[in-house]
């Protein structure tokens, strides 16, 4: 047995308490994975409820190219707007979701204590995707939930959650996050929403984490933050250096749309900030059509899926062989223990944190 | 006698069966409104205890109601609402009586105008205002600044009077002209003839004459818009957040899009809204009851008021409101959908076609299409009938529940939508009988109904008591059956306010999300639902083409409903 089938054995054996065959993952694995998808085609179809967004939804819909004879029904909407509609359905006896595409937060992780979710490790069954190597930080730590077992990014990059246009507000000027807090940058900032949950709660989380909740409440009560939950709008203020500094926009997103015509080009992510942002898949229990889950969960991990969602949805994948959708953000493999990974369960007690002082003190 | 009281069972017995059929409709709308709502309300009162449990108590109330700056939110509600009804208002009820009761010419053209005004998608509106408005780099605004040489331009929409410009150039006024003008045409002109030969002006006429007889209507109207105001803040949202600016509706939003959303907390701000406009409700209500708003006789005469001198000044009036309020925004729209970046001219690839690309390329775009266009149309045809039937049930019955009949059709106009498509969830799932049609078109038709109830029902409600029952009466003297009576006589009444009911329903069911967010399913995703995706991705210019998109379907479908009406022989 070599390194790798060493450590899929021991990982398997520490966190489910069984041991992967180690004849899965060769020529009888091949054997299992065609048997999966001979059975996923039989249940005809996989039904995704995925963060909203057309650039998302193009490349999960591009599964049935590479597998036809299973139909996509992918779902767009928020965690919202999908936890009540799933936790009713369970009521009723419905189980009608197989995979969740989509950002992370403190709901995901309640759904996993009220026991929806299933493990995520024994359904991956191809080699490229139990490959340790070919993830930055391992396999292991593509796991987000505590468990380290039901909840697994697809996508990781820095989060840059918080930009500014170095044009207005020079390097010299502003050059830790801690600085947010000066006078002179009162009705200056612009924030996502961070009492909505995603990258504003993630944003002021990290502050939280980084510098402590005193730091959040001076920024939130003396700086006249403005809040904004639509990240076009935001984009756009910082372009026109109305506000040109930026919490929880990120520069992915609108600001690449302005980017690429030229403008705001000396928009940055501010330094002394190293949170990871990214994707993640949750599989549900009692899954419809539980063999064309597992076959889509290990699409969307593999080389030439992840490469697709870097190409179009300009992600960066977690994988070492994939090029980043966006190389500014990209994750560096020799830093990646130093970075701070607020979507992990660990931190969901930080988030709930800066959401309920974000409900506190924003009007 | 023998035959008497055979008349007499029979008639008995007619009107026992009609009493069960508007019981049946009744029990319909409890099950549709009360029941989805009631388990919302119950659900208001149930907290999440210590332990993890579930118990009853008031969390909801007390978390809806210490939602910080709530008080502030409240009274800028209360101050946008009054000052921009104030100067809405008189403008509605003299654009509407300028078309619908004088003489003022291309009517056509402008009432086509007025109804393309209220299809335009809002959001690509406002960045178009914002473009030219804009304190720093508004387009007007730098003009002002060159020509008069200001040191700095004179407009900010980012303030109270730009957020009140906008709710006045936006939807409002041609809201009430559509609500408004097929109740001003069913006015007898004998009326104001008979003004005008007392001595009164046409100002006059229409201040003491017009708008009495047209209080149901305009009533009407001003609670539905009062309501709509209340629950929307699309404007502020965008406007306010610079100006720290919050509107009531403002926190529903914030409670409903928490990461924990709180649902129940949501539901009780909602019923708030029920609450308050409860009396002006009842009040309609009474009035109607109380006082006869019949126009529409068999000495009905519908000739116009002649403007004479005032007929160009009047005409320049509208054409040029109309203009700015439609074509104006229409430019805004088509222009921003083929720049690369809306309101950005100092790029070096200012047009582009790519957006347009895109979206014909969205391997989706046929299928949402064809959705939107089976649940619009499925809704409005649907609603025409169903809502129809409710408001000949509360005006032209005597039933005994017409009024509380009359009352549930107001409740899901104050309910704001994700809750009302949460109801319509639990309901859906929770009820053995309902659950096979779970995750069909069938239930998004419906939850789209109940969202256009309360306009719908009103609306035609409002036209039908200007009708007098000698029309009918007449026809059957002369041999005419019911449906004859029905075709010939009150349809082509009815007709207009018909065709406008099922085309704002059809706008409305084309561009809702919240209703339908959690019900709707990969098969039945229609247009809004791709919006909403390219909106999150920030491409605002590819959801503007979508917003097209539903404007050009609406107005398709109008016409051809128009076209029908005319081979009907209902002149529209």
């Amino acid at each position: 047995m070599n390194n790798k089938k060493f450590f899929i054995a021991v990982f398997s054996l520490v966190f489910f308490g069984q041991a992967v065959p180690a004849q899965e993952q060769t020529g009888a694995g091949q054997t299992a994975w065609e048997k999966t998808v001979a059975e996923a085609k039989r249940e005809g179809s996989v039904v995704v409820s995925a963060l909203s967004g057309e650039l998302l939804r193009q490349v999960l819909m591009s599964f049935e190219q590479d597998y036809p004879g299973i139909q996509v029904k992918v779902q767009s909407g928020n965690l919202r707007d999908l936890w009540p509609l799933v936790y009713k359905e369970r009521e009723m006896g419905q189980y009608l979701w197989d995979v969740r595409v989509g950002g992370v937060d403190a709901s995901t992780y309640e759904a996993k204590e009220r026991g929806l979710l299933d493990p995520i490790l024994p359904v991956l069954m191809l080699p490229e995707v139990l490959d340790d190597a070919k993830w930055i930080g391992g396999l292991a730590s593509l796991f987000g939930d505590k468990e380290r077992k039901y909840v697994i990014h697809i996508s990781g990059l820095l989060s840059g959650d918080i930009v500014v246009d170095r044009d207005a507000v020079p390097e010299a000027e502003l050059k830790s996050p801690k600085e947010l807090t000066y006078p002179k940058w009162k009705g200056k900032i612009v924030m996502q929403d961070p009492r909505e949950g995603g990258s504003g709660t993630a944003a002021l989380a990290a502050l939280i984490q980084q510098y402590g909740e005193g730091f959040v409440r001076e920024l939130l009560t003396r700086q006249n933050v403005v809040i904004s939950d639509n990240r076009r709008q935001m984009a756009e203020w910082v372009v026109r250096k109305r506000y040109p500094i930026a919490i929880g926009l990120g520069t992915a997103g609108p600001i690449t749309q302005f980017q690429k015509e030229g403008l705001g080009k000396n928009i940055k992510p501010i330094t002394g900030y190293n949170t990871i942002a990214g994707n993640a898949v949750i599989l549900f229990n009692k899954a419809p059509h539980p063999n064309a889950a597992k076959v889509y969960i290990n699409w969307l991990l593999s080389e030439k899926t992840q490469a697709r969602l870097a190409e179009i949805a300009k992600t960066n994948s977690r994988r070492t062989d994939v090029k980043p959708g966006n190389p500014d953000l990209a994750l560096d493999p020799k830093r990646f223990r130093e970075y701070l990974d607020i979507s992990d369960e660990k931190y969901a007690p930080v988030k709930l944190r800066a959401q309920a002082l974000a409900k506190e003190l924003l009007r | 006698m023998a035959e008497l009281t055979a008349a007499r069972r029979y008639a008995a017995f007619k009107w026992e069966g009609r009493s069960l059929f508007y019981t049946a409709i009744l029990a319909i709308l409890i099950l549709l409104v009360l029941y989805p709502l009631g388990l919302l309300l119950f659900n208001s009162f149930v907290v999440t205890a210590p332990g993890g449990g579930k118990a009853l108590g008031f969390g909801n109330w007390a978390l809806a109601w210490s939602q910080p700056g709530m008080v502030d939110a409240i009274a800028n509600t209360f101050k946008v609402v009054l000052v921009s009804q104030i100067i809405i208002f008189p403008i509605g009820i003299l654009v509407t009586w300028l078309l619908a009761r004088t003489d003022i010419p291309g009517k056509p053209w402008l009432d086509f105008f007025i109804w393309v005004a209220f299809f335009l998608p809002s959001l690509p509106l406002l960045l178009g205002w914002i473009m030219l408005l804009d304190p720093n780099f508004g387009l007007l605004n730098q003009l002002l600044v060159s020509v008069f040489g200001f040191a700095q331009g004179p407009f900010n929409i980012y303030s109270f009077w730009g957020i009140i410009f906008c709710h006045v150039v936006g939807r409002h006024v041609s809201a009430m002209y559509i609500f408004l003008a097929p109740a001003f045409r069913n006015m007898d002109s004998s009326l104001e003839e008979a003004s005008r030969v007392s001595g009164r002006g046409a100002l006059g006429t229409l201040l003491r004459i017009v708008m009495p007889v047209m209080t149901p209507a305009i009533l009407v109207t001003f609670i539905i818009l009062l309501i709509h105001a209340l629950e929307t803040f699309e404007i502020e949202r965008v406007l306010g957040p610079p100006i720290n600016f919050y509107v009531f509706s403002t926190k529903i939003y914030q409670l409903v899009n928490d990461t924990e959303p709180s649902f129940g907390a949501a539901m009780v701000l909602g019923m708030t809204i029920l609450l308050f406009m409860a009396p002006l409700i009842l009040f309609q209500q009474y009035l109607g009851g109380k006082r006869s708003y019949t126009t529409v006789t068999g000495h009905f005469k519908a000739n116009m008021t002649r403007l004479r001198a005032m007929r160009v000044p009047a005409f320049i009036l509208v054409l040029g409101f109309c203009l700015f309020i439609t074509v104006l925004p229409l430019i805004f729209l088509l222009m921003g959908t083929f720049m690369s970046l809306f309101g950005f001219f100092n790029i070096e690839r200012v047009w582009t076609l790519q957006h347009w690309q895109k979206l014909l390329g969205d391997p989706i775009l046929l299928s949402s299409l064809w959705n939107t266009l089976k649940l619009a149309g499925g809704t409005a045809a649907i609603g025409m009938l169903f809502y129809a039937l409710l408001a000949y049930i509360s005006v032209r019955t005597k039933y005994r529940a017409r009024g509380a009949l009359d009352f549930l059709t107001w409740i899901p106009a104050t309910i704001p939508g994700i809750i009302l498509g949460l109801g319509m969830l639990w309901m859906f799932l929770g009820t053995p009988v309902f659950r096979p049609l779970y995750g069909t078109v069938f239930v998004l038709i419906i939850a789209l109904l109940i969202n256009s109830m309360t306009t719908g029902v009103q609306l035609i409600k409002s036209n039908m008591v200007q009708l007098g029952n000698e029309l009918e009466e007449a026809s059957a003297v002369a041999g005419g059956s019911w449906l004859y009576t029905l075709r010939r006589v009150v349809m082509p009444i009815l007709a207009p306010v018909l065709l406008s009911v099922g085309t704002l329903t059809f706008i409305s069911a084309s561009r809702n999300v919240a209703n339908i967010a959690m019900l709707v399913t990969n098969d039945n995703r229609p247009l809004a639902m791709l919006q909403l995706d390219y909106m999150v991705d920030g491409r605002s210019e590819v959801a503007a083409i979508v917003g097209i998109f539903v404007v050009v379907l609406t107005i398709g479908v109008a016409i051809v409903a128009r076209l029908v009406g005319k081979r009907a022989g209902i002149h529209v």
